[in-house]
């Protein structure tokens, strides 16, 4: 697992793996401290974290490499980094939204994960280039989170 | 972490994180439930749509059987997930 600070942000590497999420949520509660960030923000960053990570590991099943995270803090806002390498393109930006409207019968927990990212974040980016696939979210700090409003 | 268990009112008590790391220690515990089941959620602090996932299975089980699957005492970050999801006209969520 590789640790790296630079000026305003945390960066760190994860295994592959569900099993990873602890670390993860340990990392980001780290990081959000270090940034002075309110832990009320937490939960949203956990969330929208924990939906791309597991799509990650759940359908790049090609790479064997670590899955990196980064966090930064930029005028008023977080900046959320996930960074997939020697993976095939997969534009989450792109995947079809779910109808939230149906009724039980009909509901599968397909999409619901990137339906939530992008419920709580200001703005959801994908890049690919070189089989490295780059998700950048951004969150609003303030006045509250929109995940915990 | 979750921890689950059926407490002394009947009731289950979900306490911790319902992660994408916790479905299946989740999964084990609630399929064997049978009846109408009220979730006790004052301890659950974090859920995700993996988490939201295993609550929807339970809940269509149970409705298919005729029985119902009630949340209470649901901390508004929890709930709001569920509203995001659509999902607080179909749960009971309290």
């Amino acid at each position: 697992v590789g640790n790296q600070r630079e000026e305003s942000g945390l960066e760190r590497s994860f295994p592959r793996c569900i099993d990873a999420l602890d670390g993860i949520f340990r990392f980001v509660a780290e990081a959000l401290a270090g940034l002075s960030v309110n832990s009320a923000h937490e939960f949203t960053v956990n969330l929208v974290v924990e939906e791309l990570f597991t799509n990650m590991v759940k359908y790049s099943l090609e790479s064997k490499r670590e899955i990196s995270l980064r966090i930064d803090r930029q005028n008023g806002r977080l900046l959320v980094c996930l960074t997939d390498f020697d993976v095939n393109e997969f534009d989450v930006t792109k995947a079809p939204e779910i109808d939230i409207h149906r009724p039980l019968s009909e509901r599968s927990p397909g999409g619901l994960g990137i339906h939530l990212v992008r419920r709580v974040t200001e703005s959801l980016s994908y890049r690919y280039e070189n089989r490295t696939s780059t998700i950048e979210m951004m969150i609003r700090l303030e006045p509250e989170p929109r995940g915990t409003e | 972490v979750l921890e689950i268990r059926v407490e002394q009112d009947g009731k289950v008590s979900l306490t911790g994180r319902l992660d994408a790391s916790q479905v299946n220690t989740a999964r084990s515990f609630l399929d064997r439930l049978q009846g109408s089941t009220t979730l006790d959620c004052a301890g659950l602090d974090y859920i995700s749509s993996a988490g939201i996932s295993v609550l929807l299975v339970t809940l269509k089980r149970l409705q298919d059987a005729g029985h119902s699957l009630r949340l209470v005492q649901v901390n508004d970050r929890v709930k709001n997930v569920f509203r995001y999801a659509g999902l607080d006209r179909i749960f009971s969520v309290e």
